[in-house]
């Protein structure tokens, strides 16, 4: 039994690099309470959210995933436009077993591609957040900004026909 | 009208909040996709013709088609061109944003609208309206911008009524085609703060609401002064005094209230 446990937390180990826990989002176009609980409802009822905290007058939620379940944040993302407004900035908090980070190239965490364009060359590992910059995660502004730098997949936030999505640590 | 009480006393029993923002024009922005919502107006005026008070009520059910488009059906019921509250009109309307740009607290946003209605009345007066007076069309365009608490919105639009003697020759005794122009301003007044979805919250009002006419030319602008109480993030209840400024329009009445309870439901379809 014992080594039966054994091999199951090795490979399990080995199947996750990283794992999403939560994320904060900031939503824009919006003052009031009722267009706060569109967003909110909108979010709360996709599968993979755990729970939600709202700070209305933030306009922040803050987005606890279930544990076991792929994360896509694109529909984090398209919650927040279905119901009408936009995403302003999201910050993801993930769990990092030993993940090269390198500026520019892409990598796989925990079943998503994403391509860090910021810092230098460094192993993630612990609890760290980023924030997605791409299209629907900031601002129109910002995303002129990081066009830039942030290399040929930006634009598109595809690689070879794969969904990236471009973060800053 | 036992029946269009029972349906919309069922269409009450489903939940909520509401995405509307002005008491007498529409906002740019539009309804949460998928949702589904429901409102119930009266407007009181005393009728200068008839020397009574009357009333008309509508019932009105909205869909969040898209994040850019809503559609809406409603039904008017009134006694301002018979003896009893009777059903007058039916009409449809649809919205569709066409531009978002959205900010911290702010945002722009413009929409084009059309409308349609078919009412069974033949209205004596210069004032052309959809609400239930005329059948007729009107298209038109809105602008809205916020800015934190504020919210400002115009919109401008053209109406053409349907109904009856059109195409007749002579000058017309009513006329069948008006120019719209709103201006209207909105203030989130409470909470000062948020805390909870529970609170309640209050919005005032004020609107600037004209219309001229160009075959028979005739024109009014009034202002509509109206507080708004929103409940629990999800109820609003609505109360306007809509009154004229100037004009020299044949009209039922100068100045009317209006009375409105809105609900909205949330992720109500795929």
């Amino acid at each position: 039994m014992k080594k039966i446990l054994f091999l199951l937390f090795i490979s399990f180990g080995l199947l996750a690099n990283a794992q999403f826990t939560k994320a904060n989002l900031r939503a824009s176009g919006l003052t009031c309470a009722m267009c706060s609980k569109a967003v909110y409802k909108s979010l709360s009822s996709i599968a993979f959210v755990e729970k939600i905290n709202v700070d209305i007058q933030k306009s922040t939620y803050e987005i606890v995933f279930k544990s076991g379940m792929g994360v896509d944040f694109d529909a984090l993302s398209r919650a927040v436009v279905d119901a009408g407004f936009s995403v302003a900035q999201l910050q993801v908090t993930s769990v990092f077993n030993g993940v090269k980070a390198k500026k520019g190239s892409q990598v796989e965490v925990d079943g998503k591609m994403i391509q860090f364009i910021n810092g230098n060359d460094q192993l993630l590992n612990g609890e760290k957040t980023f924030s997605i910059v791409d299209k629907n995660f900031v601002s129109a502004k910002e995303f002129k900004k990081y066009s830039a730098s942030a290399g040929k997949t930006y634009e598109s936030g595809f690689a070879e026909g794969k969904r990236v999505y471009h973060a800053i640590l | 009208m036992k029946q269009i009480l029972i349906a919309a006393g069922l269409l009450f029993s489903i939940y909520l909040p509401a995405q509307e923002l002005y008491v007498f024009t529409e906002p740019a922005s539009n309804m949460p996709a998928k949702s589904i919502g429901v409102k119930q107006s009266g407007k009181w005026l005393n009728n200068a013709i008839s020397g009574r008070t009357e009333s008309r009520h509508t019932s009105e059910i909205m869909f969040g088609v898209n994040k850019n488009l809503m559609v809406h059906g409603a039904v008017t019921l009134s006694d301002m061109y018979s003896n009893n509250v009777r059903v007058e009109s039916y009409r449809t309307y649809a919205k569709y944003r066409f531009l978002t740009i959205d900010g911290m607290y702010s945002h722009f946003r413009l929409a084009a609208f059309a409308e349609a209605s078919k009412s069974r009345n033949r209205s004596p007066y210069d004032e052309l309206s959809l609400e239930g007076d005329q059948s007729g069309v009107q298209a038109g365009i809105i602008a809205t911008q916020l800015l934190h608490k504020l919210a400002i919105s115009t919109t401008l639009s053209m109406t053409e009524s349907l109904q009856e003697g059109r195409n007749a020759p002579g000058p017309k005794l009513v006329p069948y085609r008006a120019f719209n122009y709103s201006l209207s301003a909105g203030y989130l007044l409470f909470p000062k703060k948020y805390t909870s979805y529970e609170q309640t919250n209050l919005n005032l009002y004020i609107e600037l609401l004209g219309q001229r006419t160009y075959d028979k030319k005739r024109y009014f602008v009034d202002l509509a002064p109206a507080a708004q109480l929103i409940f629990n993030s999800q109820a609003k209840l609505n109360l306007g005094y809509r009154f004229q400024l100037g004009g020299d329009m044949m009209r039922m009445a100068d100045k009317s209230w209006m009375l409105s309870f809105e609900w909205l439901f949330l992720n109500a379809f795929k």
